[in-house]
């Protein structure tokens, strides 16, 4: 690509995570392609990733959006497969509830049967609003990023 | 010589006049080879990075087409020709595809001595793909790999009259056989990976019994099945063309509505 920012794949802990829950190279490729853009959009230094992922009735594994974390807010990227649409907030104060719905997850250690649903709003009347849903592995990762970025950040 | 009509036939032809018995212990060392080159060939290193690499493929595909490869928790499975299967394919080779019968077919008749070089699917596997295009994407990845294991890979995209369609590719590797003298020799051997789709696997499966009946004919019947609308043939041969088409129609809305987004 000729950038000179560092691959945000090849960071420790996001190698490790991404590793975690089973992204192969190709998405790992994608997933710098985003990156790429969104660090000449919006230049900043990512300090987590997290994948919204779900696995469909029929057993089909849908990876829905990713979201870069950084120590202002968040710069989300919708279905990131195949689409660009790339969104950021700040997530300073500005949490006003959050939901959690959890199915065979213990909030300790996911299993395979483990399936996580988290809904933030940032306005009391809950038009606005951001979720998450995890499977498998992912719901311990989702309960990081919720406990690191949300939970602080509820307004006071 | 009369040609042989049935499988039973065709082993008595196969004693009589080729000197080829086929006897309790040939059977038992068919069976052994053959779970010897299944074995081999599960634990050789390109089925392993194959199977390694299905999630990656499928998410590859996925980002090309927002599209899953796979069906759901697919894992393909390896199996061995039973050794009726095997004497039947040799029974099509030797007599009912033999145009010169009763001279031999091009290349020699097949017996014991050269058939594991002259049949290339006693080790098989199937690969399920949910879309037409899926083929494609996974001939190509399976290529790629067989290059890196410098393995020789053949692919026959079967496109049969009566409604078959799924391609056939033959890898050949090298595998460590037991002798009938319990001493080990190595051959080069084909293993069939088959690869089709969903739609064209379920009317596989239905018509998997006919297909094998209808190979087995000797004489192909005076009518043509296609103005016979009233024989098995003319209802599942063409339910397997119709499906073919429809997963091309399938394909090109698809496309379509990629070109929309």
């Amino acid at each position: 690509m000729g950038d000179n920012f560092p691959k945000v794949t090849q960071i420790p802990s996001i190698a490790k995570y991404l590793h975690d829950i089973g992204i192969t190279d190709p998405l790992q490729q994608r997933i710098e392609v985003i990156h790429s853009y969104i660090q000449k959009i919006l230049p900043s230094h990512i300090v987590d990733i997290f994948i919204v992922e779900y696995i469909k009735e029929d057993g089909m594994h849908v990876y829905l959006d990713i979201d870069f974390y950084t120590d202002e807010g968040v710069i989300s990227a919708h279905n990131f497969l195949t689409t660009i649409d790339i969104r950021t907030a700040p997530l300073k104060g500005q949490i006003v509830a959050i939901k959690i719905a959890a199915i065979d997850y213990n909030f300790e250690r996911a299993t395979n049967k483990s399936r996580l649903h988290v809904v933030f709003y940032v306005d009391f009347s809950e038009k606005v609003y951001g979720e998450f849903k995890a499977t498998n592995r992912n719901c311990d990762y989702l309960m990081q990023i919720i406990k690191k970025y949300f939970l602080p950040n509820m307004k006071k | 010589m009369e040609k042989p009509q049935t499988i039973t036939d065709y082993i008595e032809w196969l004693r009589d006049d080729l000197m080829v018995d086929i006897r309790e212990q040939d059977r038992n060392y068919y069976s052994l080879v053959a779970n010897t080159l299944m074995h081999e060939f599960k634990t050789s290193k390109f089925w392993v990075e194959l199977l390694n690499n299905l999630r990656s493929y499928d998410q590859e595909y996925q980002i090309q087409t927002g599209y899953a490869l796979f069906i759901p928790g697919f894992q393909p499975e390896v199996k061995v020709k039973s050794l009726k299967s095997f004497l039947e394919k040799t029974f099509r080779k030797n007599v009912l595809d033999n145009d010169a019968f009763p001279k031999e077919p091009d290349g020699g008749w097949i017996v014991p001595e050269n058939w594991l070089l002259r049949i290339n699917d006693i080790v098989q596997t199937l690969f399920v793909v949910r879309y037409f295009d899926g083929v494609k994407f996974l001939i190509d990845k399976i290529g790629n790999l067989s290059k890196q294991h410098k393995l020789d890979l053949l692919v026959d995209y079967e496109a049969r009259e009566e409604g078959y369609y799924a391609a056939h590719l033959y890898v050949k590797q090298g595998f460590e056989i037991p002798k009938p003298s319990w001493d080990t020799k190595r051959v080069l051997v084909s293993v069939e990976l088959q690869i089709t789709t969903q739609l064209q696997e379920v009317i596989r499966k239905l018509l998997h019994n006919y297909y094998e009946k209808r190979r087995m004919m000797v004489k192909e019947p005076i009518e043509k099945w296609q103005w016979d609308y009233k024989c098995d043939e003319f209802c599942t041969n063409y339910l397997g063309h119709i499906l073919h088409y429809i997963e091309g129609m399938i394909m090109e809305v698809r496309e379509r509505q990629l070109g929309e987004k």
